[in-house]
């Protein structure tokens, strides 16, 4: 593995997009460290803000420390792993295709943003727009899946295409916005307008029994749901504690939005 | 001896009047007619002498010891921030993009989050809208949805609004949602904040035609949303002008979905009631219309991220130059507060002292009084103001130019 540690402050901007196991791998370490990254609007070397230990022999990467402030780190990844000891700014994993990421802290805004496939997993929590689209974009994640073990900010899987995302805590409000497809998962509360002009895909409130849905929204009726019971054990596999597989339990389920084509499902605790 | 001029256009708000006229007596604004209390407020009193003006840390200095310290800071800054330009010219904004661009900096207009997140669910849906003349003439009804015209745009029932128009017969019928515009009953809705996407939603459904089950929606009669959603398809020309009080972007973007919805059967159009148009240079010039940085050699987007108020909250920028002290408006008070704490510029007509200490403070011309140039109504008409006097203060685009050339080569 190799270790990048953060042996400064930061408190401008820093961007990290391009910093990827497979853009390093058969790199010496004093090429690594001379590597040109952009803090603000100024290039410095990766040896002015981290120290590199060991190799990446094996393909995992590794930062140490609290990278609030970095913009993009993992983005565009293929393959490989990346953990990060601390929190993670911004735009983690952003257009990545491939590996894995793994956050032993909180994350900032956009996890996953627009991201093709990998596995994205937060042990904290995440700001707004996890596996969400950009401005003005017309889609989110189109693959692969994100783990968030604490809370979500808002509009958790704006227009997502395809893919698996789970929120352990609360998420805000907008969950599946405008989406098209894939799967949502959410242990806690959620705000407002879950669902707002959702075209198909799953929503599904596994500790929530009281949500007030919007008026484009239909009960169609309540039933075992077994496909929840598949995305509860892929789920375990990748460390995700739950009980979505119990064949006992018992769901809402409501169809909408109405608005958009009404073939989105979304379930509600019994 | 007293002077008089007429015809002068204010840009105190969105509606940018051009009927005012003033009356001057020793350089001084003396009386202010044909106008609103923000224009009178604005511009009764302005001395139209004044001077050059420039303070660095609070001392009067000369202009071009200003421009130097403020280049110096700047050129030695890594994250810049540009903010503001409220009441700007297109002349101004210019010289700010292109200072943003020099610098590698983030700049972001000073727009209220009702604007920022209409533009969001402009590119998102696209709007279907108009001029405030085209209202004026061919609405027969007008809705205001979370507005405040009698503070906000004092003008506009009596410009737009009450006169009778060209194109329809009758009373223009004036809805009232959420909005302190005076109506009766039937025509007022008062919806809670948390129900207002319900509740469009619940009338885009009416509209559709699709069924609505429950007998309420969120506290409302679904009988009342049915008959106000009548007003709105029976007629031949529907306007939606909305302010901050209609919520956020899922709110914003279904309205638009909404007057979309209407143009199936008659024209219909949603004009948001902000202030001028201060982000067009931008948007015209890097594709974006805020937020933008320029960080890495090109202009890159996010309006949230990127946003002056997010900048700021996480502590991203370690310079700041503001355009305009009425921007600080839009600021969050955490954020105003940390403005005491970063190295800033700032630009401004009024000349008065700012709740944070600037390293460097330049009073500028008032486009309309002291200097002319272009300025975009709320509905994004260009009107050209005119400079009734020379005053000596430089413009916040020379003042601009000037710092982007004492930055010089050093941050390119």
């Amino acid at each position: 593995m190799l270790t990048f540690t953060l042996k400064t402050g930061v408190s401008c901007p820093l961007e990290l997009a391009g910093i990827t196991p497979e853009a390093l791998a058969d790199q010496p370490i004093a090429q690594i460290l001379r590597t040109e990254i952009y803090l603000g609007r100024e290039k410095q070397a990766v040896a002015d803000f981290f120290e590199i230990s060991g190799d990446l022999e094996d393909g995992k990467l590794q930062f140490v420390g609290d990278l609030s402030t970095a913009v993009g780190l993992g983005a565009k990844m293929n393959s490989g792993k990346i953990r990060v000891e601390g929190n993670a700014g911004r735009e983690v994993g952003s257009a990545m295709q491939g590996g894995e990421i793994e956050i032993v802290g909180h994350a900032g805004d956009g996890v996953g943003l627009e991201m093709q496939g990998g596995t994205i997993h937060v042990t904290g929590s995440a700001g707004n727009s996890v596996g969400g689209a950009r401005a003005g974009s017309t889609r989110g994640m189109t693959g692969g899946t994100i783990i968030v073990m604490g809370d979500a900010g808002h509009d958790v899987g704006t227009r997502m295409r395809r893919g698996l995302i789970a929120i352990r805590g609360n998420a805000g409000h907008c969950v599946g916005r405008d989406m098209l497809a894939g799967t949502i998962v959410i242990g806690g509360e959620c705000g407002a307008s879950l669902g707002l002009g959702m075209k198909r895909g799953t929503l599904c409130l596994s500790g929530n029994k009281t949500m007030q849905l919007l008026p484009t929204f239909r009960y169609a009726c309540t039933s075992h749901a077994p496909v929840l019971g598949m995305v509860g054990r892929q789920l375990q596999t990748l460390g995700y504690e739950n009980d979505l597989w119990n064949a006992n339990r018992q769901w809402h389920q409501y169809n909408g939005d109405f608005l958009a084509t009404g073939r989105g499902e979304v379930f509600l605790a019994s | 001896m007293t002077t008089t001029i007429d015809n002068v256009t204010c840009a105190a708000c969105g509606l940018v009047c051009e009927e005012i006229t003033l009356r001057i007596d020793k350089q001084q604004i003396v009386e202010v007619k044909n106008a609103c209390p923000l224009c009178t407020a604005r511009l009764k009193g302005r001395s139209l002498d004044e001077g050059p003006q420039a303070k660095v840390d609070g001392h009067d200095v000369s202009q071009s010891v200003a421009i130097e310290r403020a280049a110096e800071f700047l050129a030695e800054a890594k994250s810049p921030l540009l903010y503001g330009l409220s009441g700007s010219t297109v002349e101004t904004q210019r010289a700010a993009v292109a200072l943003a661009d020099h610098l590698g900096a983030t700049i972001d207009p000073a727009i209220p989050a009702f604007h920022r997140d209409a533009i969001v669910a402009l590119q998102s849906v696209g709007i279907s809208t108009c001029t405030l003349g085209e209202i004026k003439q061919r609405a027969d009804v007008v809705v205001l949805w979370g507005a405040d015209p009698e503070r906000t745009h004092p003008e506009l029932s009596k410009r737009f609004l009450a006169p009778t128009g060209r194109f329809f017969a009758g009373n223009r019928r004036i809805i009232s949602i959420n909005s302190t515009f005076e109506q009766k009953d039937d025509l007022t809705f008062n919806i809670g904040h948390e129900n207002v996407l319900a509740a469009i939603v619940t009338i885009r459904a009416i509209v559709a035609g699709i069924e609505i089950e429950p007998k309420t929606i969120a506290g409302i009669d679904v009988e009342k949303l049915k008959q106000l959603t009548s007003w709105l398809q029976e007629v031949n020309y529907s306007a939606v002008l909305f302010g901050p009080g209609i919520g956020g972007q899922a709110e914003i973007k279904s309205l638009f979905l909404l007057v979309r919805q209407l143009n199936n059967r008659s024209r219909s159009v949603a004009v948001g009631l902000g202030g001028t148009q201060i982000e067009n240079v931008l948007a015209w010039q890097t594709g974006y219309p805020c937020g933008v940085n320029f960080a890495l050699g090109y202009p890159r987007y996010d309006p949230y991220a990127y946003s002056a108020n997010a900048v700021l909250e996480q502590g991203e920028a370690d310079a700041v130059v503001i355009l305009g002290s009425e921007s600080l408006e839009c600021l969050s008070p955490a954020v105003r507060e940390r403005l005491k704490t970063l190295p800033s510029i700032l630009l401004d007509d009024t000349g008065q002292s700012p709740s944070f200490a600037p390293t460097v403070q330049i009073t500028t011309t008032t486009p309309g009084v002291h200097s002319g140039g272009t300025i975009f109504r709320m509905d994004g008409v260009p009107l050209k103001l005119r400079a009734i006097c020379d005053s000596g203060l430089p413009t916040a685009a020379s003042i601009l130019s000037a710092i982007q050339q004492g930055v010089g080569s050093s941050c390119v």
